[in-house]
């Protein structure tokens, strides 16, 4: 049994007039201990994927079929502030802001005691030791005068460690994270990155790392799910979604990263980008998702969804099996 | 601290006229000349020392039964603090704690709650003071609860609109992602961050308190004879406005002087409390 399984999952937001379809048939699997990754472009859904599973989606969500099974009990469609046991204990969530999400009212030090206090039996002295402790966990110096901090007081790395302190305090088996380095500069984003993956091994955690970088994904995922308009469209272990993709979108995305550019000897180019934007909620094209914007569209592509390639990498699209996907030029 | 209530002017000089008539009304029974009841049948409206025809016993001169009007001032301070204090505790309490529920409860609580206000901020104040102390009868309890339900809407709008505010913010999200409960976001992460506004209501409502209070006396509603009630004395001296004005002019600034220190406070704690503004200062 999966740590975590979300079964054809359809979720759709109430407008001003009609429902607008924000995930259609997200499957999601995540093992005890393993890392997935979720990427895809703004407005892909992969956030709206993530306050799904922990329950914090806004008022005017509804879930119009599958479910999400968190070690075999149901989590969703219970769309309210409910399993609060399970939440902070069983699964955590970091966020993208990691200032803002710490409440400027109260102390680095409160914080982390609130959620011991939520949900462990802990008492006075024993509360303390363990904020102590966990501080030092993530890496912050002199933690007994950073108890007293508050968060403004501190830098958007040290923040975004409180938050994890305070995500893993009940030792959760799934985290997950929404960007959690998108606020921050590129060497503290390699440090938060290399302390979760330690505090991984250390806890046996599962990490769902939803974020828009396909560097930060590459590195550090086993498995990749590729998010467009609320679809997964390609799905599978990290190595074979990066190095052979079999999906035209999952190929642009890859085309986008500057690293490629930056250190090659050739002649300054202009860094590609994929044409046209997300398509908004209410004007999803018919047939596959990506065919306005991608470079393979053929007329097959206007007339029906592309199912899903059943392989060890699952693509949804009508030429995944083409020996080479062609080249991805804008 | 200090220095920076110092460079606030209107924070300082409210925290001033406050602090002397707090320090008059704790010491009233110290230093007032005479008992505020106390008859003196020879000496009727007596015009201030200073003037032709006063004496030097009654600085303030005597009202027209003789009593003698600085010891009545005196006594007065008190009852006006105690009538601002008593409406803000009550009101700052009650609004906050249905600020909170209407603010994190959109649906039907909030619904109910804001319409509720509405229908008390429909009527005007004063009517609405007045009805409930005619149907409760008139005595220092029963001003204090209609003063307090009237000015019931101001701070439950306060405390809705900033907890409205905070409740779509990160950390509160956060909160709910750690598995904190309703009532642990609402009244524990929540309502520390709403103090400020709710700070500056309070002194503001202070005077506007005193002032309804003062209102209602003058009507004759309020605290009755011979409590010395500012405007119950400022009421019985109206009909000698044109042979002894003092009698009218003293409590009413009184009135002014208090209203104003409060005042003062308020401005001054909206920009003490406004980190933005405080750099500016």
């Amino acid at each position: 049994m999966s740590l975590l399984e979300v079964k054809n999952w359809h979720l759709a937001f109430e407008g001003e007039s009609q429902l607008l379809k924000v995930l259609s048939g997200i499957d999601l699997k995540i093992e005890a201990g393993q890392t997935v990754g979720l990427v895809g472009e703004s407005g892909s859904g992969k956030s709206v994927m993530g306050l799904s599973i922990m329950g914090l989606l806004a008022e005017n969500a509804r879930p119009l079929s599958g479910e999400i099974i968190f070690q075999g009990q149901k989590l969703a469609p219970s769309l309210k502030n409910s399993n609060t046991a399970l939440k902070g204990s069983q699964i955590s969530m970091i966020f993208q802001d990691p200032v803002g999400s710490l409440n400027p009212a109260f102390t680095v030090g409160y914080q982390i005691a609130e959620t011991l206090k939520i949900h462990q039996q802990l008492q006075g002295k024993a509360i303390d030791d363990r904020c102590r402790e966990l501080l030092q966990m993530v890496g912050i110096p002199d933690p007994t005068a950073r108890l007293k901090a508050y968060p403004h007081q501190l830098s958007g790395g040290m923040a975004q460690r409180v938050m994890i302190a305070i995500a893993i305090a009940c030792r959760p088996q799934l985290l997950i994270a929404d960007e959690p380095t998108t606020a921050l500069d590129v060497t503290i984003q390699a440090q938060i990155l290399n302390l979760l993956k330690q505090l991984q091994k250390e806890y046996n955690l599962a990490v769902l790392l939803i974020s828009h970088d396909m560097g930060v994904i590459a590195q550090n995922c086993e498995r990749v799910n590729v998010m467009y308009c609320g679809e997964i469209v390609e799905e599978g272990s990290a190595e074979a979604v990066i190095h052979s993709p079999r999906h035209p979108y999952t190929k642009s995305l890859l085309n986008c990263l500057p690293s490629k550019y930056i250190f090659s000897e050739s002649e300054i180019t202009r860094l590609p980008a994929i044409p046209g934007v997300v398509p908004s909620l209410s004007q999803r094209p018919t047939g596959c998702v990506f065919r306005d914007r991608c470079y393979k569209a053929q007329q097959i592509c206007c007339e029906k969804p592309p199912y899903l390639f059943f392989a060890e990498q699952k693509s949804a699209c009508f030429f995944a099996n083409d020996k080479d996907l062609g080249e991805a030029t804008p | 601290m200090i220095q920076l209530i110092l460079k606030n002017k209107s924070l300082f000089f409210g925290l001033i006229l406050v602090g002397f008539f707090l320090l008059v009304a704790i010491l009233s029974p110290l230093i007032a000349p005479y008992s505020y009841d106390q008859v003196f049948a020879d000496q009727l409206k007596l015009p201030p020392a200073w003037q032709e025809g006063g004496h030097q016993q009654f600085l303030l001169g005597t009202d027209d039964l003789g009593r003698d009007l600085l010891s009545r001032l005196i006594y007065g301070a008190p009852v006006s603090l105690a009538i601002g204090f008593f409406v803000v505790i009550f009101s700052v309490s009650l609004g906050t704690l249905l600020g909170l529920i209407g603010g994190s409860l959109p649906g039907w609580p909030d619904q109910v709650l804001s319409r509720l206000m509405d229908i008390i901020m429909a009527l005007p104040s004063m009517l609405m003071a007045i009805v409930i102390v005619a149907i409760l009868g008139p005595s220092f309890y029963n001003t204090v609860m209609a003063i307090g339900i009237v000015a019931l809407p101001s701070v439950y709008r306060i405390v809705r609109g900033a907890v409205l505010l905070e409740m779509s913010k990160n950390y509160v999200q956060a909160s709910k992602s750690f598995g904190a409960s309703w009532w642990r976001i609402t009244f524990i992460n929540v309502l520390p961050n709403c103090w400020a506004p709710l700070i500056v209501q309070a002194s503001l409502g202070f005077s506007e308190a005193i002032l309804s209070a003062a209102a209602l006396g003058f009507l004759g509603l309020g605290a009755q004879p011979p409590t010395p009630e500012w405007g119950t004395i400022l009421s019985d001296a109206r009909s000698y406005l044109e042979t002894s004005p003092w009698m009218v002019t003293l409590p009413g600034l009184c009135i002014l002087l208090v209203v104003m220190g409060f005042n003062f406070i308020g401005d001054g704690l909206r920009d003490f409390l406004d980190p933005k503004l405080r750099r500016v200062l």
